[in-house]
């Protein structure tokens, strides 16, 4: 008996947490993503996608794009004398690999999301920095300008598109692209409906990129039998040197 | 058909002629001179996306190919000192160990970044300056028919050298010398290398032209050898230990690479040993120059991914 109350109740804990849940009861209802899935393959090199759902006509559309959350080290330059050098070795975690922001053509959203917490400059809330002692606040503009730099973070005015619809309804539209350097990881898809400067509803979907095939298996491989991946590595490179160097000995060229 | 390829390791997607290229012309410089290339190789892949700590580990990985490649293309020709290159190897290793132990002591005093910097571009500068200028002095005397000036008494390191016990005749080589030199040496470079965190084959052709004095298309056969060695414990350990080397960059990379060393001795054959000694010493001043223009100019962006420059 205990068992046929729990299992619902364990189902709503999970479909939360993964967030397949709206965040609120929206109207603006589950987007369609276009394509459904994404896997990496060995021919991989980023994908074209595409968002599409509607909402009331008097409404505008923002959409956030976030994930997989990271821990990256880097080295900070600073100047000592009359040179650039790597001064401070730092580490950044819960930064996202990729945030984009997805918004309608004018307005200035930038400043009006600022106000709810959405936009790259509102990331540096949720950012740890180690050793405590380096300021986020020293650090953080330059790690969004190297994102920025690497078009991993994007604020895209204009990429939300309308369209008419019927019954005091419009359709929109927006594309963005997984980069060729997408990493595999749960990917959010946050959309918000704005009406008078307020966000009225807002929900989030999970998107997952996967490794399949070849590449799934070369990395699991490299990461669960580090000593024979290396192993193999080097007896392929000496196979290919002396191969190589065979076939240019048959040649007869020397 | 895509020609681009996804890298699972670097997580990052490269187009497939561009890294066969790059692995060519690294692999050329490797059988031409007997670099192994990775202070080229390196920033070339970091500069299109790879992540610095898989670019430098790969990078160990295709050398592997390259150096085999070209030590067999040399060993052909009879250009390698196998009990040179043993010698070397194992002063290289020793002198590596203690030059990792260096370098934690510099890193706690907080100014490694700093000497490591330093060190390059005073070594490379050092080293490039005096190869050209010596090279092309005996380029000018060659043309002009007149032998070298020869120096009326025996420096103190030739002396040093001659007064050494255990004389062994090194018959590729061509010199008769204590094999303690070689071991020394090699234990200087090792130690140069673990602190500026290169391979050492860009010091190690030097030291052996000027201090081994060992014949220039030796020194390129011996040094591949001794590249070999070196690199297969690199990759190996970065797989185990850090799960860096990226298989599928260093596959395109070698394919590129092994050929690019064939080729490279192919064409150092129809080259004078002064020939390649001035390109030798014209690549090492164009990196020094690159690096010295790193330190003095402020870079566009200050901060980087943590095991680039």
């Amino acid at each position: 008996m205990h068992q046929k109350k729990i299992f619902p109740v364990l189902l709503g804990i999970g479909m939360i947490l993964l967030g397949i849940c709206p965040a609120s009861s929206a109207q603006a209802s589950a987007i369609e993503i276009n394509p459904p899935r994404l896997d990496i393959t060995t021919f991989f090199s980023g994908q074209q996608m595409s968002l599409k759902s509607s909402i009331p006509s008097d409404r505008d559309m923002v959409i956030e794009i976030k994930g997989p959350e990271e821990k990256s080290v880097f080295n900070m330059k600073g100047r000592v004398g009359p040179f650039w050098m790597n001064r401070v070795k730092l580490e950044l975690g819960k930064a996202p690999f990729l945030y984009l922001l997805l918004m309608p053509e004018g307005k200035q959203w930038p400043a009006t999301l600022s106000s709810f917490g959405v936009g790259i400059e509102e990331l540096e809330k949720t950012l740890v920095i180690e050793p405590e002692n380096v300021s986020l606040d020293v650090v953080f503009p330059k790690f969004v300008q190297l994102k920025r730099s690497e078009h991993l973070y994007q604020e895209l005015e204009g990429a939300v598109r309308y369209s008419p619809s019927t019954e005091g309804r419009k359709n929109f539209h927006a594309e963005f692209r997984f980069p060729s350097s997408t990493h595999p990881g749960e990917y959010r898809i946050m959309t918000r409906v704005l009406h008078g400067g307020k966000v009225e509803e807002s929900a989030l979907q999970n998107f997952t990129v996967e490794e399949v095939g070849f590449i799934k298996t070369v990395r699991e491989f490299a990461y669960e039998r580090g000593l024979f991946y290396g192993i193999l590595c080097v007896l392929i490179a000496l196979f290919f040197g002396t191969v190589i160097g065979l076939f240019f000995r048959g040649g007869g060229a020397h | 058909m895509s020609w681009f390829i996804y890298l699972p390791i670097a997580h990052h997607s490269v187009l497939l002629p561009v890294i066969v290229g790059l692995g060519f012309l690294v692999g050329l410089l490797s059988g031409l001179f007997g670099v192994g290339g990775g202070f080229l190789m390196t920033p070339l892949l970091i500069m299109i996306g790879i992540p610095p700590t898989v670019a430098a580990a790969s990078d160990s990985n295709q050398i592997v190919a390259a150096s085999a490649s070209g030590t067999y293309a040399h060993y052909r020709l009879g250009n390698v000192d196998f009990k040179m290159g043993l010698l070397l190897l194992v002063g290289g290793v020793i002198g590596g160990t203690g030059g990792v132990q260096i370098i934690k002591l510099l890193r706690q005093l907080g100014s490694a970044d700093f000497l490591i910097q330093v060190t390059y571009v005073i070594m490379l500068g050092g080293v490039g300056s005096y190869m050209f200028l010596e090279s092309l002095q005996g380029l000018r005397s060659k043309e002009a028919k007149v032998a070298p000036p020869v120096s009326k008494k025996d420096s103190a390191y030739a002396r040093l050298i001659r007064r050494l016990p255990f004389k062994t005749h090194f018959v590729k080589s061509g010199i008769v010398i204590s094999p303690i030199v070689p071991l020394v040496l090699g234990g200087f470079v090792g130690v140069l290398a673990a602190i500026m965190g290169v391979g050492g084959g860009f010091i190690m052709v030097p030291v052996m032209v000027y201090m081994l004095r060992m014949p220039m298309h030796v020194v390129v056969g011996t040094s591949l050898f001794q590249i070999l060695f070196t690199c297969v414990n690199v990759t190996i350990m970065q797989s185990y230990s850090n799960h860096t080397v990226d298989f599928v960059l260093a596959l395109l990379l070698l394919i590129g690479s092994s050929i690019g060393a064939q080729v490279g001795t192919k064409l150092g054959r129809r080259l004078k040993g002064d020939q390649l000694k001035i390109l030798l010493a014209s690549l090492v001043l164009i990196v020094m120059v690159k690096m010295l223009v790193g330190l003095l100019l402020e870079p566009h962006v200050l901060l980087s991914y943590y095991g680039g420059d």
